[in-house]
């Protein structure tokens, strides 16, 4: 409990949750159509093999995972760092060791680990059929399977951001599956 | 009754701490009957306000500590009571 009052404190100094929130869909929406891409460059190349497209398929959502959390970290941590010197120079004092400074820091952790996980979770949800189907499908029906999973992964995030922002989630939901349709429809005309 | 019963400082609040989270947390110490905050100017990036703090036996290291502690600073001790008596204020 102590712990959740902690957290809470955190966010009311940094309001991280409306930047947490932000990038959790941002990010998610990023590996999502990323994977989504990989995949439909696959299909579309022929690539009968699952174990290759498993393979391609964790090397991109690790990529976008490290990419996510990495970015954030430097970038949060040099923002927070430079909010921190200005109210150090406004309170005539140094920061180091106090709950403000405390409160930035895990603010900036906060932000990485939802910008490295987001991405890399919504990767895996859409990679899922290739990564458990052990042998049961045909590769078309495990293509589309994850085709099917990439458009649900889609609608939710619209629907999540339809919810945040108190709008119709259904239409919502139905703008980033346009989003995704249109990027398969991009790869497609490539191809 | 004995020791530091009052003490009014200037202190300056970092805009990112609620004063009402921080009178809270004053309010809780040992000794502390009672904490008031007055915000008297707000600039870019902070609060000037006159905190008094009220009670019997006032540990005014560790109110300070605990001040600092949220990122405020103290710029000055405006008035101390302390002893059994009230002192009146004399112009």
């Amino acid at each position: 409990m102590k712990y959740v009052e902690r957290i809470v404190r955190y966010d009311k100094i940094t309001s991280m949750s409306e930047i947490l929130r932000r990038y959790f869909v941002m990010n998610a929406f990023d590996g999502a159509l990323t994977t989504f891409g990989v995949l439909i460059g696959a299909f579309v190349g022929g690539i009968k093999d699952p174990s290759l497209v498993i393979k391609v398929g964790l090397a991109t959502s690790v990529a976008v995972g490290v990419s996510g959390f990495t970015g954030a970290f430097f970038t949060e941590s040099a923002e927070r760092k430079r909010e921190l010197k200005q109210i150090e120079v406004a309170v005539h004092r140094k920061l180091d060791k106090t709950e403000l400074h405390r409160a930035y820091s895990f603010a900036s952790f906060a932000t990485a680990l939802v910008d490295g996980l987001s991405p890399f979770t919504a990767s895996l949800f859409i990679l899922s059929p290739f990564l458990f189907s052990f042998g049961g499908l045909t590769i078309e029906s495990l293509y589309y399977y994850s085709f099917g999973f990439a458009i649900i992964s889609f609608f939710l995030l619209g629907a999540f951001l339809g919810k945040v922002s108190k709008e119709n989630i259904i239409l919502t939901g139905l703008k980033l599956v346009l989003a995704g349709v249109v990027c398969m429809g991009i790869i497609m005309l490539i191809e | 009754m004995a020791g530091i019963r009052k003490v009014v400082l200037d202190v300056l609040i970092p805009l990112q701490i609620s004063s009402i989270d921080l009178a809270k947390k004053l309010s809780k110490m040992k000794g502390v009957d009672g904490v008031d905050i007055n915000i008297h100017e707000v600039e870019r990036k902070v609060e000037i306000a006159k905190l008094t703090i009220i009670g019997d036996e006032l540990d005014f290291d560790l109110l300070k500590k605990s001040i600092e502690d949220t990122g405020a600073s103290i710029q000055s001790v405006d008035r101390v009571l302390a002893g059994k008596n009230v002192v009146e204020w004399v112009e």
